[in-house]
């Protein structure tokens, strides 16, 4: 105990903020932050039971709830973001009934699939003539390289990598693996990186923005770069927690699983682009992703939250239409994201540092 | 002609950046566009590369009108812009790599090109260094070799020289030089009246939005015709300076 003090001592004169730009107070608000998620996530995988329509309801309630803060048109701090008050609020949310119920409810129709390649290939043939981005492959790489980069410096990707650790520790310990568990941690998975589909852009600063500009390519094909980029980020752990699924709770539950999350998936990245050009905001290195537009957020756990009841209810042959339906859905927003793009692309740069 | 400018003008709300510029620039010219801070030089050059879209105006980069395929002009033009725009988690290397393809080079073609010119530029050492991580004359000569890398048949360079050490600008200017015997056509703004006099052969002197001054170098010396148009700041004594 004697030698504990001074390695505390030392610890706490740690700059952390030099190496993290946070203080120590922030960073270990956060870290709290990151346990409270993981302990109630467990506690909704127990007790909360199956209240879809009176959770679509409270969820949007709360949804307005966390992600309010900030005049319209500025950067909102999504409520887990501290700083001034924010931990109270955070705390708020956090322990919030109506966000878990939130949470529970999307986590039934919310685990994505890596499936915006599908997304891709329907958009794909729709580009104008002449004007399509070049199909070599050796441009991904390095845009793709470039949007890990920035996003893995958000605590909002982090965290989602955390839990998706968590669950899979639990789905290989657990042997009678509840599926309910997979839709929590997808949903969370997705809810943290939702921010990030929603701004695109928000991880290039402007200057990054102007060099798309420069380049030879169409509003259609920047924002298809950009979804392919999305695609493998989310679709990393949410493969992970899919593979899980199927492997212990066989192809009937997985291939639910699957339809679900493509048509997640499809709404979201149609969704995503669409706001992208139009609600884009800087996002900061680690921190956790700002809120941006409440309208955004809110459409998009509408969304979400809709096709998944509708799927939930329904024969295959439902679950397969309401499918196709969100592809139809994306690949006509993504289209109509793209020219948008090349009109508003002076807005786009104001709002970028 | 490589640029033809005809009533460009830019308005940010009441604010007018450009107020009716026309401009035309050859094949095989190098043109300067000089002026004041705050003279419009950096809008206009925007406005010529697609980044701003002009209030009022037409641009035509060679014989394609931006308008109406911008795909088109910006395949055929290299820009080295005011704020450099690269992507600050990408290497200097991977930005070239990321540019080539995209212009229809090959992989190969891509890296022969990019190799020779970050070492004729004195950049090969730094090639696996970040953008965001690399000074700021390293980033310029990033943004430098991607403007030239797909042989471009019309240059737009904001102020290339400015923070680049003297034996790289020297490098520069020569492969301008070259590219304009070639044909092609390089547009430059620049503070550096003197670096410009001895590259460019013709001019535009821009001041509040406008062209007030264009023509050929070599009759009169730029400097002079410069301050002929623009004013300088009336001569003070500073008694606590020294």
């Amino acid at each position: 105990m004697a030698r504990l003090g001074p390695l505390l001592g030392g610890l706490a004169k740690i700059r952390w903020r030099t190496l993290l730009g946070r203080s120590n107070a922030e960073i270990t608000g956060e870290a709290l932050l990151l346990l409270a998620a993981a302990l109630a996530a467990e506690r909704v995988l127990r007790y909360l039971p199956q209240w879809p329509l009176p959770g679509v309801v409270a969820g949007l309630a709360a949804a307005w709830l966390a992600m309010s803060g900030g005049p319209e048109g500025a950067p909102r701090q999504f409520p887990l973001t501290l700083g001034d008050r924010t931990v109270v609020r955070a705390a708020e949310v956090l322990l919030n009934p109506l966000s878990w119920v939130l949470l529970f409810v999307s986590a039934r129709v919310a685990p994505w699939a890596p499936l915006l390649a599908a997304l891709a290939l329907v958009e794909w043939p729709s580009v104008r003539r002449g004007k399509r981005l070049s199909a070599g492959p050796s441009r991904w790489p390095a845009l793709l390289r470039k949007d890990l980069h920035a996003a893995a410096r958000q605590f909002d990707t982090l965290l989602s990598g955390g839990l998706t650790l968590l669950f899979l520790a639990y789905a290989v310990r657990e042997p009678r693996m509840a599926v309910e568990a997979a839709w929590m941690t997808s949903a969370m998975v997705a809810l943290f990186y939702s921010n990030l589909a929603l701004n695109a852009f928000g991880t290039d600063q402007g200057t990054g923005f102007d060099r798309y500009l420069l380049l030879p390519l169409t509003g259609a094909a920047i924002v298809r770069s950009k979804t392919w980029s999305l695609a493998v980020l989310l679709g990393a752990p949410l493969a992970l927690i899919c593979g899980v699924v199927v492997w212990r709770l066989g192809w009937a539950v997985g291939a639910t699983v699957v339809v679900e999350s493509l048509t997640l998936l499809l709404l979201v990245a149609g969704w995503g682009a669409w706001t992208s050009v139009h609600t884009p905001f800087p996002l900061r290195p680690y921190r956790f992703t700002d809120g941006g537009s409440v309208l955004a957020g809110v459409v998009l756990f509408a969304l979400c939250l809709l096709a998944g009841l509708a799927a939930a209810r329904g024969e295959w042959w439902v679950r397969f239409a309401i499918l196709g339906g969100a592809g139809l859905f994306a690949r006509q927003l993504i289209a109509a994201a793209g020219r948008r793009l090349e009109l508003r692309r002076e807005l786009i740069r104001a709002r970028l540092p | 002609m490589r640029i033809r400018a005809e009533g460009l003008v830019k308005r940010f709300g009441s604010f007018t950046a450009v107020a009716g510029v026309d401009l035309t620039v050859a094949a095989g010219e190098i043109h300067g566009f000089l002026g004041p801070n705050g003279a419009g030089k950096s809008t206009t050059v925007k406005m010529l590369t697609g980044l701003l879209i002009p209030t009022a105006g037409t641009v035509a980069i060679n014989g394609i009108s931006l308008a109406e395929d911008p795909v088109a002009v910006k395949r055929s033009i290299g820009v080295l812009p005011e704020d450099l725009a690269l992507f600050d988690a990408l290497t200097i290397w991977e930005h070239l790599m990321l540019a080539g393809p995209l212009y229809g080079l090959t992989a190969a073609e891509t890296a022969e090109r990019a190799g020779q010119l970050l070492r004729y530029l004195d950049l090969d050492q730094e090639r696996h260094t970040e953008a965001g991580q690399a000074s700021f004359g390293m980033r310029k000569k990033t943004a430098f070799a991607m403007a030239l890398l797909h042989n471009p048949k019309t240059l737009f360079l904001d102020e290339p020289f400015e923070g680049i050490d003297p034996s790289s600008a020297e490098n520069m200017r020569e492969l301008l030089v070259n590219l304009a015997a070639k044909g092609a056509a390089v547009f430059i703004t620049s503070h550096l009246l003197d670096v410009v006099e001895k590259l460019v052969g013709t001019y535009s002197i821009l001041s509040g939005g406008k062209v007030v001054a264009s023509g050929r170098t070599g009759e009169r010396p730029l400097k002079e015709i410069y301050f002929a148009h623009i004013a300088r700041p009336a001569a003070e004594e500073f008694p606590w300076l020294g």
